[in-house]
């Protein structure tokens, strides 16, 4: 009885990966307490600042340790992330500037032997491709690091090695095979699309090649997708607040944005319309769809001229 | 009366009476006086937190949070500790072979101090979850939080506390107590984070697939551990893969302690 329990037990073990594998407890949205404002109300709690340090996930503290490296060691506050009120009139450092340090002499000695400058200087960035093995091993520890893979990516990106957009891509599709539904990262791929193209364009500043034709119908692709799998998650309002909720907001609209402009630059004008205006009965006004429906109004109604009219 | 002497004298198994045993030592140990001293740290800056009015949902939802943390991973630390040492310490000490003198086979000694452990593990976790609950108990469940996931998280986490007993229990009969609490203790807290990073490292290639598979094999207690799921507001997992992920760490459980049985009795002492 006992072996042929045993038997079926290991049997049964054997085949479990087929079930379990696909199975992440981990990948959700989540609902309460990420928001900036719930940020904010969370840090009035002296016991809640007090424990929220444990709470720091190990991802979370390399994202710390990037952005701090961006400045040259100095730690400011508030962070980067926080970019409406990241500007030299506010932010402060985390060692206090000499005029508002009360500490005298000891206050000095810190500023001295650790990473300090004066905040007003605080824009001095490094060009940050040292912070790609961050980037790298936090999207290893944790895959669904999405804004691991988004900055690593522009970094990448941006980095002007000649091969940076190969390898940013490869990246970014490392994150979209982990991530397959994130909007943000199909946005990513937008940019990158983007990026390559004005690199043609400034190659080639009068034609249009094949190369260019191709990359617009991807990127056009890759919009769509963003705009599909980004209503798929949004709430009914967008999402709301600074900090990550802002980003998925601006991938979001940024991923409408560009479906309208490679449906233009396509010469699907009629087709750009349509969806400019199908967009923004279903999410609200955008002052760029608004502008641009005026515009391809405006276009469709003159009379066809010269080259747009065949291409139209 | 009488009934009661009938019932008093009814033999009990010898795993059962095994696990008394170890469960008399486990509540005369002072070690674990810490974890209740621990539990109740967090337990007095929380209800002072309530007194002086900290009451706002963010702050309340991470609290909460790490109360169910700290229950979690104590309870965990208990069972690491209590299992990497059970039978090792009975085998340094000498008082293992009195008991094996008697009629009990070491399978079921084995069984027996499992039991003890993984029951001990799961009373500290009712009682510091409960503790918890009721610190926050007129704000518990917070809107957007499913108790249908609670009870979830609690069964899974239950059976995660039974798989790493089993897990310690038999790397203690195979290797030197400290890498035993060591590699038990890496797998429960940074396993999965390890293990992606290792299918990370193995990409697309050919090899992926299998690599994968054969990854699974290895105890994911992230997988486990849904205390975090439940604070941050998401829903319950659907029944398929709460059963699936159960099925799987009882499972696990059984063939772990299997191996430490024949480990044990294979075992010279």
């Amino acid at each position: 009885m006992n072996r042929s329990l045993t038997v079926a037990a290991l049997i049964t073990y054997i085949l479990s990966p087929a079930w379990v594998r696909n199975i992440d407890p981990g990948d959700y949205e989540p609902e309460i307490g990420y928001s900036s404002e719930a940020q904010s109300s969370r840090n009035t709690s002296a016991v809640a600042r007090l424990f929220g340090e444990f709470r720091t996930s190990m991802s979370d503290i390399m994202f710390l340790k990037t952005e701090r490296y961006l400045h040259s060691g100095i730690a400011y506050q508030p962070h980067i992330q926080d970019e409406k009120t990241f500007n030299a009139k506010d932010v402060g450092t985390l060692i206090r500037p000499p005029d508002q340090d009360w500490r005298g002499f000891i206050g000095d000695i810190e500023r001295s032997i650790k990473p300090w400058l004066d905040p007003k200087t605080h824009a001095q960035h490094t060009r940050g491709a040292e912070l790609l093995p961050w980037f790298r091993l936090m999207t290893l520890v944790n895959p669904h690091r999405i804004r691991g893979y988004r900055i690593g990516t522009f970094i990448l990106m941006t980095s002007g090695d000649a091969d940076s957009t190969r390898q940013a891509r490869e990246f970014l599709m490392e994150g979209i095979r982990n991530n397959p539904k994130s909007h943000e990262l199909q946005f990513m791929v937008v940019r990158l699309i983007q990026h390559d193209l004005m690199d043609l364009q400034r190659e080639k500043p009068n034609g249009s090649d094949e190369k260019s034709l191709a990359l617009l119908k991807e990127g056009l692709e890759y919009a769509r997708r963003g705009v599909e799998f980004g209503a798929e998650a949004r709430p009914r309002g967008g999402w709301q607040g600074k900090g990550r909720p802002a980003e998925m907001e601006d991938s979001f609209i940024g991923c409408m944005h560009y479906e309208i402009f490679f449906l233009r630059r396509l010469g699907r004008n009629e087709e750009a319309l349509s969806r400019a205006r199908d967009l923004e009965e279903k999410y609200g006004p955008d002052p760029i769809l608004q502008t641009e429906i005026q515009e391809l109004e405006a276009e469709l109604k003159a009379p066809p001229q010269g080259e747009k009219a065949s291409s139209g | 009366m009488g009934a009661a002497n009938a019932a008093s004298d009814h033999p009990r198994s010898p795993a059962n009476l095994i696990a008394r045993t170890v469960w008399l030592e486990i509540s005369r140990r002072e070690e674990y006086f810490a974890l209740l001293i621990l539990m109740g740290l967090y337990l007095v800056f929380a209800i002072g937190a309530r007194l002086v009015g900290n009451t706002q949902p963010e702050a309340v939802a991470l609290m909460l949070n790490m109360g169910l943390w700290f229950s979690a991973t104590l309870s965990a630390l208990l069972t690491l500790v209590t299992s990497v040492r059970l039978i090792p310490a009975e085998i340094e000490a000498r008082t293992l072979y009195p008991l094996l003198a008697k009629p009990v086979t070491r399978g079921e000694v084995v069984l027996g101090k499992f039991l003890a452990v993984s029951s001990a593990g799961c009373l500290c976790l009712l009682v510091f979850t409960a503790l918890t609950s009721l610190t926050w108990a007129a704000e518990f469940p917070m809107p957007g939080q499913d108790m249908l996931l609670f009870a979830q998280a609690f069964i899974l986490q239950a059976a995660a506390l039974a798989l790493l007993g089993s897990l310690a229990m038999l790397l203690s009969l195979l290797a030197p107590k400290a890498p035993a609490m060591l590699v038990a203790g890496f797998l429960y807290f940074a396993g999965t984070s390890a293990l992606n990073v290792l299918r990370s490292a193995v990409g697309s290639s050919s090899l992926a697939s299998g690599i994968d598979w054969t990854l699974n094999y290895i105890p994911h207690f992230s997988k486990l551990c849904l205390f975090q799921r439940f604070t941050d507001g998401a829903s319950a997992l659907p029944w398929s893969d709460f059963g699936a992920l159960l099925l799987h760490a009882l499972l696990t459980t059984f063939l772990l302690l299997t191996l430490a049985a024949r480990a044990f009795e294979r075992r010279v002492i």
